[in-house]
């Protein structure tokens, strides 16, 4: 893979980050998530079905859908684990009590049990075993922190002994302070690995970069003082541990031509064409990748009018992700583009204080007006907010609040039952009705996308079948010669 | 039982004109015609007031009279639309085993109001709530909650999809992927393709799926132009956006001709009031009120969110509103609760705060307003400016809001806006309105 790299990342301007009405194509580039960099690093196919066709898998999650959530459950209960022992609330004596007394609470509600059950034996049982001892000497009011969102709308990168920068933001699943760690997990992997599983490495140095490029007046009080560049970066797996190597040149020119790809899928129509001449992988030798469902699908004799359907769906897959760049992307930039104050005049973001907080409840004290408002956007978000108990835009813990009670100017909401690290000033941002419009949330157009291109597949090659099918026989009406009418009694239309 | 649903559903049939009958015959008409040549996909264009939830929730009663085993999904874009959608079945004497709304919220659940809150997956449910809504003959749920009815519903069910002004293609597209593996019996859309439309930043994704099918097919859908709801005044005011639209106009039922807030049962405390100004826009001879707010010291300003307000008019708003509930009380001691919409949610953040508390919740956007309808509805457009900038009112993906909120109204309709600013400017919806003839004009001071 080799593409040119642009000569730099269109941003937005004063005037699109305040835009009220935004329509047509965006003036500004996206803003990638870590997960959309390595899929375009990897092979540009991948970053194709991701901002067009909306997948959801990356190219390095696991190629099939069994056990769907076990790799959420691996990370959150390895959280739960360390927090739980960190405070003092947990005591681990034995891995039995790991299993039996924190395991089996934590994911009682997890299904099916038997992908629960599995998620122990063949991860967390080798992770626990690995590192019991580790896990006893962790020390009360150890300083660690877990799935902090990271976000910089100019990190550096170097091409060429040139520094060009690019936004991006990324999850990062602890950062052991007191031990100068930032650690990126995973369930792939085996005993006998050499190396890190594919792309974790370069997914866990981006990490690294966003941190590191984030100015120290941008951090939270609380990490203001860290140096970040003397942390060392581990990919653990259930089985091994991996220390990356912070310089790596091969993974600056990956970056770059991953951006190039990003950019030029975004807003080049024929941009199609260059990625399928640039993929990684063919038919009969492929690459260990998540998409290959996707790749790799037999397309059924009936519909017969499936090609000018894939070619009026090609026209809306594009206008679904400016869609998604207007109401998400501009809302990242915005975030980390705009003064704090700034963003609470354009009701972007709400500053309230921890009253109290118990039982995945907090309360929040807010200024009337923004209170009033609050509440209005509830009507349109389901109630439903972001929150950031801890940090800041650049460097804090987001998670999700449901709104469940207001008094006065104070704001009930509830909240994950999850231990964390909470600050007495809270940052609440409206999550789906980012404009004054009251438009559906971002994510719901990814829906859009992936189901379309689901569409473009279904079908079947018996002529009996097809025309006994009802979706077959809509899809051959709306896009084929198949006349359409109003009535079933009579033809007489 | 069945004979109840029977007479109910005869009732109503009964008071349908031709076109509504035959919309009724035929949006659960199977898929395929008789002679397998052409897909059967009947569309009911039904402009506001004209029934069509009405006439859809009476074809799908006639339908599991006719086949008591029948399933259908019927589908709108709001949880308000939904509900009202679940009591008119009820209505219609339809049972809690035959009629479930879904519901986002998995804790949400309960079988006796006919709601049920799941998981897309329904992995909250129980075996036996699973199997009660397999039973179940029409699940109601919004367009996004799709999946859930796909989940619940065995193969062989209709669709029906209400309000499909606010449906796009790729909604439409992502409704039939759920419904791969069910094969639906029949599809229709019901709906009034000008109402308020897909809000989209792409123009490529702003026709509804109603204007897609009918730009790619020669197609005729049925035309409801009978309307139930409004005096012909404002029937007169909605047509005139109507011609703005350039689209057909509809006509005004003999029932509500001539329904203005007397008519409906209110009676008029005229002495009570004082103020001039007042008397005229109170006055229930004036089903529709245009109040010029030009005299009023006071302009549009930014609010948190972005969003505009307008304080003198919100005042004014309020302060009608007040009068309104004062003055008109039916005999049952009931006062008259008008309604109050705004395009801005600062606006109707100011009015809503400003209201008393006998008129509290009585305030809205013109967005959430749609699918409802109210004796008395009062306006406030909110701009006034000296550039005479109306924004997205003028923008043809959102100047539907005018003709929404318009057409909200059955008795009495108050319009308040600032003349120099949507007068004499090229804002055609503003134009129309203003030379309806049935307008009464009244200027006030502040």
């Amino acid at each position: 893979m080799s593409r040119t790299p642009l000569k730099r990342w269109a941003r937005p301007r004063r005037d699109d980050l305040e835009e009220t009405y935004p329509s047509g194509r965006p003036p500004f580039y996206p803003f990638p998530t870590v997960s959309n960099v390595v899929n375009a690093a990897f092979c540009p196919v991948a970053i194709y079905h991701d901002l067009l066709h909306g997948t959801y898998q990356d190219a390095t999650s696991s190629p099939t859908w069994k056990m769907k959530g076990v790799g959420n459950l691996f990370h959150q209960y390895i959280a739960s684990l360390k927090s739980s022992i960190a405070t003092g609330k947990q005591d681990l004596t034995g891995i039995d009590r790991a299993r039996q007394d924190f395991f089996y609470s934590f994911s009682r509600n997890y299904k099916p049990e038997r992908d629960r059950d599995s998620c122990w034996n063949y991860y967390l049982e080798p992770w626990v075993y690995r590192k019991f001892e580790e896990l006893r000497e962790l020390r009360r009011e150890a300083n660690l922190l877990f799935e902090i969102t990271i976000s910089n709308a100019y990190v550096d990168f170097v091409s060429r002994g040139k520094k060009l920068t690019y936004p991006l933001l990324g999850i990062c699943d602890e950062i052991d302070i007191d031990n100068k760690k930032i650690i990126d997990r995973t369930i792939k992997g085996k005993y006998n690995d050499d190396h890190p599983p594919l792309m974790k490495d370069y997914q866990l140095w981006l990490i690294w970069k966003i941190i590191n490029s984030i100015p120290r007046s941008k951090l939270p009080d609380e990490v203001k003082n860290i140096d970040f560049d003397e942390f060392n970066l581990v990919v653990e797996t259930p089985h091994k541990d991996f220390n990356i190597d912070k310089e790596n040149s091969t993974f600056e020119e990956l970056t770059h031509e991953a951006y190039a790809w990003i950019h030029d899928v975004a807003f080049e129509r024929k941009s199609g064409y260059d990625v399928f001449q640039h993929k990684r992988c063919t038919r009969v030798n492929k690459v260990e990748c998540g998409l290959q469902t996707y790749c790799f699908r037999r397309k059924p004799t009936f519909p017969e009018s499936r090609s000018e359907m894939r070619r009026v769906f090609k026209d809306i897959y594009r206008p679904l992700f400016w869609d998604q760049m207007w109401n998400w992307h501009l809302f990242k930039y915005q975030l980390v583009m705009i003064a704090p104050s700034k963003l609470e005049s354009l009701g972007l973001l709400s500053k309230g204080k921890k009253i109290s907080s118990s039982n995945a409840k907090i309360e929040i004290e807010v200024p009337e007006v923004q209170a009033d408002q609050l509440q209005a956007y509830s009507e349109v978000s389901l109630r439903r907010y972001t929150i950031i108990p801890f940090g800041n835009f650049f460097f804090g813990k987001r998670m999700g609040a449901t709104l469940v009670e207001r008094k006065g100017n104070k704001l009930v909401m509830e909240i994950p039952k999850k231990e964390f690290r909470m600050s007495e000033i809270i940052l609440i941002l409206p999550k789906s009705d980012v404009t004054i419009i009251e438009s559906p949330p971002w994510y719901l157009s990814r829906n859009l996308q992936r189901s379309m291109f689901s569409l473009e597949f279904i079908g079947t090659k018996d002529p009996d079948k097809a025309r006994k099918d009802s979706i077959v026989q809509i899809l051959e009406s709306l896009f084929g010669p198949k006349p359409l009418r109003r009535e079933g009694g009579s033809s007489d239309q | 039982m069945i004979n109840n649903i029977k007479d109910n559903v005869q009732r109503v049939i009964d008071q349908f004109d031709a076109r509504q009958q035959g919309a009724v015959n035929s949006i659960l008409d199977k898929w395929s015609s008789s002679d397998g040549e052409e897909f059967v996909f009947p569309i009911v264009d039904g402009p506001p007031g004209t029934g069509k939830t009405t006439v859809g929730t009476a074809a799908l009663a006639n339908y599991l009279l006719e086949n008591p085993r029948g399933q259908v999904v019927y589908m709108c874009y709001t949880n308000f639309a939904t509900a009202k959608a679940q009591e008119s079945l009820y209505g219609l004497g339809l049972g809690l085993n035959q009629v479930v709304r879904l519901h986002a919220n998995p804790k949400n659940v309960n079988w006796n109001k006919g709601l049920v809150g799941c998981t897309s997956d329904l992995s909250n449910l129980s075996y036996e709530d699973k199997r009660r809504l397999k039973e179940c003959n029409i699940l109601l749920c919004t367009l996004h909650g799709s999946g859930r009815a796909s989940e619940a519903r065995t193969a062989r069910s209709h669709i029906v999809i209400d309000e499909f002004s606010q449906v796009s293609p790729p909604m439409f597209f992502h409704i039939i992927r759920r419904f791969r593996y069910k094969q639906p019996d029949g599809y229709a859309l019901l709906g009034d393709p000008r109402q308020l439309p897909i809000i989209s930043t792409q123009l490529m994704l702003r026709p509804n799926i109603g204007l897609f099918i009918m730009r790619r097919k020669p197609y005729q859908p049925h035309e409801l132009v009978v309307q139930h709801r409004m005096h012909e005044d404002i029937c007169d005011a909605v047509n005139s956006l109507r011609a703005a639209l350039r689209t057909y106009p509809i006509k005004t039922g003999e029932d509500v001709k001539r329904r203005n807030l007397i008519e409906m049962g209110y009676k008029w405390a005229k002495k009570k009031i004082t103020n001039k100004n007042m008397l005229e826009i109170l006055d229930p001879e004036h089903p529709f009120v245009i109040v010029d707010t030009d005299q009023l010291k006071g302009a549009e300003k930014r609010a948190f969110g972005g969003s505009l307000k307008n304080v003198t008019e919100a005042d004014l708003a309020v302060r009608i509103a007040k009068e309104f509930y004062d003055s008109y009380k039916k005999d049952s001691g009931q006062h008259l609760k008008p309604i109050l919409l705004s395009p801005y949610s600062a606006q109707v953040s100011e009015i809503s705060r400003k209201l008393p508390p006998e008129l509290k919740g009585h305030c809205m956007t013109i967005y959430r307003s749609q699918g409802r309808e109210y004796p008395c509805v009062i306006i406030s457009f909110v701009r006034n400016n000296p550039q005479a900038l109306i924004g997205f009112l003028k923008e043809p993906q959102l100047r539907a809001q005018t003709y929404v909120a318009c057409s909200r109204a059955q008795g009495k309709l108050v319009v308040l806006y600032s003349r120099s600013t949507f007068i004499g400017h090229g804002h055609l919806d503003f134009e129309h309105l203003d030379s309806t003839r049935s307008a009464y004009n009244v200027k006030v001071r502040s």
